[in-house]
């Protein structure tokens, strides 16, 4: 910086001409999709107040065209990634990002198809839903392309408050309530540890240019992989990482906000959330992440959390009969799985299809898991945060066509060939082998053969009648439990889905190592 | 003819997901035509592709395929053929799955369209694994086969389906997930990058894996899949899961599902990890004796019946495994030849025991007795299949058994002559239970079944799966050339070529690795030629 630049202001601060070059890089264009997001979202917000009530589902679809049609716009742009620096160098456009992109508004959608089942027979505002989730969306696209600490605060802020929006969206239950004041307390804590991190960084960092720019972290960090200030922070980072994905000892909101939340708030927390933690470990372990200079000292840590989550999440996931907090504890163990691959990245850098491997895995995880909640949310049993295990007992004889949607929803998440969810974990499988991380993949092993069983039950479940069902104590006959039906329009998703289940199991379509940028 | 293969896949897959789509109230006229396209195809193709190897004279993989299924870059493709090993098993799939599914459309049983739906989903699995050399794919369809039976289990078995179908559900897994490290710990292992079995031989015959290495991993196929095929202290799931499993499961799986273990063993295990089975075929041997003397110790004493045959069922296994311990040419041959008789033989004694269960309104023998005199043909049938168990010439499980016994004299007489109080011990219990069931005077509980149901013979369409299971093991009791040759063929050349096995170590103690050579094949031209 030329010396006669500076201001009053000190060293640190920046002159004009500097900053009329910063905003000559302020291309709004790249950032369309994410900026039509939040308009989508203040439109429905809007127009809600001022249109009747009769209007109010149309405008419902309304919206849900508009982002179709920014999925169809993603889609067909096929803009790639630019080397233009944005903003200053906050946001970085790359392939990765535009891929995260798509899978947002995928997610987006399907918790959109839930949510309309969701709210059939009860009695909540709806349009709020749709516009808290578009912006939602939006923070988390945004937080993929994010290039600075700053940006990368403000984005998962913006998701992190949304969602305690939307698990206390069912503000006549007392679980929604409940759930959301826990997840409140936890997220606050967690965001607190994540600014702490950030500031421990900023300080150890101190006076470059822009000091919280992934590049010049990554520079201090190369040059001084030993400064304690840095390592603390960047272990409250991963903290905070292991809290949105869900790691043990990190995972303790998941059962309870699980339970509480309305089903497709659950599911965009164990599906979108998840996915929000590994974009910051791409961010933050990719090939030119923030902190791969420290990830040999990091490395024993995630081991460590990784093997515990397999291990913990399966086994408690075993104690449950509460499906959203059986599905709770199974994500943790996904999550452990996905940080397989996350582990190999770190260690060796040379196995270039091993973020492929964890991008399939992540659309295998998103796709069994809109089956499941799918499923759940056709059924819509009137209390939400109560589904057990054994209320879908004998489903399979009076909805064949939802135990059979059932049965590879779960089998694909338990990872049973042909499914897609096979292919996923044995590709990390191999990884592990490979990278000769012999523990690894015995524990991953057993975590299968654990999960298979509750998995299982669910589905023996869902195709076994209890002939003691719908007989009292005093002989008389109880009613027999009653499942609600799929109309058209869930019977095309499903199919759909499962389709895409089986055909990505039988053909993967070498997605694998396609999907290797990172 | 590549294509057979691959049809013979699908078709069954084709045929269940049909059935699953259609709607619930299907005539069942339909449902049983689908379904009988479904098991019957398929078993057309596996007769044709055998009667065609066999004529081929050939040793080596034919028929062969290879479809890209998006996986190149692990070294994985659908790689279709079959060889001297598979031919017969692949036969036997095509058989006992016709035989399950006729069996399964004759009982009767509530949601039947959903359930042949699964079981032309496991017979498509089936005839996958022994259709396709690429490793991968083999551990695929055996899991895409294994998955529909614990469902089948849970949902239509007999008594404690659920606690058996969560059992064999944990147990299964459990040794799927330590034969699936062994498997990818053999492609992981080398710097080839593929699954493909042939040239995975070719590789590791030039550049073998460490003898550590081998030990360990063949150490995990052997658990793993020992764990699948009930080997000796990992089979307490075999009796519960199959006497709580419809029949047509029990048939299929002990027939033909179990036999993916020692199929795997041999043609995966044997020639890609050589040193690694002769360090355990000793320990191997002991646990198969276990099998044998220990579980038919436990056979003897069974009073229900369909436990008993499960026992049984078990109980042979240690032959097979003592053949392939014998790591000569006989007695994997020997091994391979049982495999394919006993998985006809267990599937018609499955089969045979629901008549009589369903006849008998019993599960345990000592309230059966007499049953002979309303049912001569079942009785007949019936000692016809526990003869067959048991191993009397005529039938093919003779020659398998003969052949294994010839193997272990020459590795170790003196599990030979243990071996052989395996065949006093199996006719122990089968002749007490054809006598038990079958003849003396009827008890007090079958005449009181027998005064509000008068027991009628073997309907027609009851005889058809036993008529052709039988014959199946008439003809090869008969003519074992059919198969043997080309087995044996195989075995010589691709599974125990020199470079490894259990001569490189008699040569160690001196022995002259000629004469071995020279001895087994003498001796296994004996077992195959010496019975017109």
């Amino acid at each position: 910086m030329p010396e006669e630049g500076i201001t009053k202001f000190g060293k640190y601060a920046m002159d004009y001409s500097s900053l009329v070059s910063i905003s000559d890089t302020h291309n709004w264009i790249a950032l369309i999709p994410e900026i039509s997001l939040c308009l989508i979202g203040l439109f429905l917000l809007l127009a809600d107040v001022l249109i009747p009530p009769g209007g109010k589902p149309w405008l419902i679809r309304f919206g849900v065209g508009l982002n179709i049609l920014l999925l169809g716009y993603l889609l067909f742009s096929k803009e790639s990634a630019s080397a233009e620096v944005l903003f200053g160098g906050m946001i970085d456009v790359t392939s990765l990002s535009q891929w995260f992109r798509g899978f947002f508004l995928i997610t987006q959608l399907g918790i959109f198809w839930l949510a309309g089942n969701y709210f059939k027979n009860r009695a909540l505002v709806r349009t709020e839903f749709y516009a808290v989730v578009n912006i939602v969306t939006a923070g988390m696209m945004l937080l993929a392309h994010s290039s600075s600490f700053v940006v990368l605060f403000v984005a998962l802020e913006t998701v992190t408050i949304g969602l305690y929006v939307l698990v206390a969206y069912d503000r006549n239950s007392e679980f929604s309530l409940e759930s959301a004041l826990k997840y409140l307390v936890l997220g606050g804590t967690n965001t607190a540890i994540l600014l702490m991190g950030i500031a421990l960084i900023y300080g150890a960092v101190g006076s470059v240019n822009d000091p919280l720019s992934f590049e010049s972290v990554r520079a201090f960090l190369a040059e001084n992989p030993d400064n304690l200030l840095a390592k603390m922070g960047t272990l409250a980072l991963f903290a905070s990482v292991a809290f949105k994905v869900g790691l043990v000892p990190f995972h303790i909101w998941i059962p309870d906000v699980y339970q509480g939340a309305p089903t497709p708030t659950t599911a965009l927390l164990s599906i979108a959330s998840k996915t929000v933690g590994f974009v910051l470990l791409f961010l933050f372990f990719g090939e030119s992440g923030v902190f791969q200079p420290l990830a040999s000292f990091l490395f024993p840590f995630v081991l460590w959390v990784t093997l515990i989550s397999l291990i913990y999440g399966n086994v408690t996931a075993l104690g449950y009969t509460n499906l959203k907090r059986l599905l709770g504890m199974s994500g943790v163990s996904h999550g452990g799985f996905l940080m397989i691959g996350v582990l190999v990245y770190m260690k060796m850098g040379e196995l270039n299809w091993i973020s492929g491997a964890i991008l399939f895995y992540l659309m295998a995880y998103m796709i069994a898991s809109l089956v499941v909640f799918g499923v759940m949310s056709i059924l819509n049993f009137e209390k939400d945060e109560d589904q057990d295990l054994y209320d879908y007992n004998g489903l399979s004889e009076k909805r064949p066509f939802l135990a059979g949607a059932l049965t590879i929803g779960v089998g694909s998440l338990a990872g049973i060939p042909p499914l897609v969810g096979f292919m996923a974990k044995f590709a990390f499988l191999v990884a592990a082998f490979q990278s000769k991380m012999y523990l690894l993949l015995g524990v991953a092993l057993f975590a299968v053969v654990v999960s298979i069983f509750y998995y299982f039950k669910w589905i023996r479940e869902a195709f076994y009648k209890d002939p003691i069902r719908g007989l009292s104590l005093d002989g008389e006959t109880q009613e027999e439990p009653s499942f609600k039906g799929a109309s058209y329009s869930d019977i095309g998703i499903l199919i759909f889905l499962g389709i895409l289940t089986i055909l990505l199991g039988v053909f993967p379509m070498n997605l694998l190592s396609v999907w290797n940028f990172s | 003819m590549s294509n057979l293969l691959l049809i013979s896949i699908l078709t069954p897959a084709v045929f269940g997901l049909v059935l699953f789509l259609l709607p619930k109230k299907l005539p069942v006229v339909l449902q049983n035509t689908l379904a009988s396209l479904g098991f019957g195809i398929p078993a057309l193709i596996a007769l044709k592709v055998f009667l065609d190897y066999t004529a081929s004279g050939e040793a080596g993989f034919l028929f062969v395929s290879n479809i890209d299924t998006g996986l190149s870059n692990f070294g994985i493709s659908l790689k279709m053929g079959v060889n001297g090993i598979s031919a017969p098993l692949f036969l036997l799939a095509g058989i006992v799955g016709l035989a399950a599914g006729i069996t399964a459309m004759v009982s009767v049983a509530e949601r039947m369209k959903t359930y042949l739906a699964l079981l032309l989903v496991m017979q498509s699995g089936l005839m996958g694994i022994f259709s396709t050399y690429d490793i991968f794919y083999i551990y695929f369809f055996h899991e895409i086969a294994l998955i529909p039976t614990f469902i089948m289990i849970a949902v239509w078995g007999g008594q404690h389906r659920r606690a058996a179908a969560m059992e064999m559900t944990i147990y299964l897994t459990f040794g799927a997930m330590l034969s699936l490290a062994g498997l990818i710990g053999i492609y992981a292992m080398n710097n080839l990058g593929s699954f493909d079995l042939i040239s995975l031989s070719a590789h590791l015959a030039e550049n073998g894996l460490k003898d550590t290495l081998q030990r360990s991993l063949f150490g995990l196929l052997v658990f793993g899949l020992g764990v699948l095929v009930s080997l000796f202290p990992f089979h307490s799931w075999a009796p519960r899961g199959y006497s709580a499993a419809p029949t047509s499961v029990a048939m299929l799986h002990a027939g033909v599902l179990k036999k993916f273990g020692l199929y795997a063993l041999i043609q995966v295990g044997l020639p890609l990890l050589g040193t690694g089975a002769v360090s355990w075929s000793f320990t191997l041997g002991i646990l198969a004796l276990g099998n044998l003397l220990i579980i038919g110790w436990v056979t003897m004493a069974q009073k229900d019946l369909k436990m008993m045959i499960s026992y049984a069922s078990v109980m042979h296994m240690g032959y097979i495994f003592l053949g392939i311990a014998s790591l000569n040419s006989i007695g994997v041959s020997g091994a391979v030849f049982l495999m394919f008789a006993h998985g006809l033989s267990a599937a018609l004694l499955f089969n045979l025991s629901i008549y009589v269960q369903n006849r008998c309104r019993s599960f345990y023998m000592d309230e059966m007795g007499g049953l002979g005199k309303h049912t001569p043909i079942l009785a007949g049938f019936f000692m016809a299949a526990m003869m067959a168990s048991v191993g009397l010439p005529g039938f093919a499980n003779f020659w398998g058994e003969f052949s294994v016994f010839l193997s272990l004299w020459q590795w170790q007489p003196v599990f030979m002559i243990l071996a052989i109080f395996g065949i006093v011990i199996s006719a122990v219990y089968g002749l007490r239970a054809v006598s038990a069931i079958f003849f003396g005077k009827e008890t007090e509980s079958l005449e009181e079944v027998l005064k509000e149901n008068p027991v009628k013979d073997l309907s027609w369409a009851e005889r058809i799966p036993v008529v052709l299971l039988l014959v199946s093991l008439l003809v090869f009791g008969f003519f074992p050339r059919l198969a043997s040759d080309s087995i044996s063929k195989t075995t010589q050349l691709h599974i125990l070529n020199e470079s490894h096995t259990r001569e490189e170590v008699q040569t160690l103690e001196a022995v002259p690795a000629n004469t071995i050579l020279e001895q087994t094949d003498s001796a296994d031209s004996n077992a195959g030629g010496g019975h017109h």
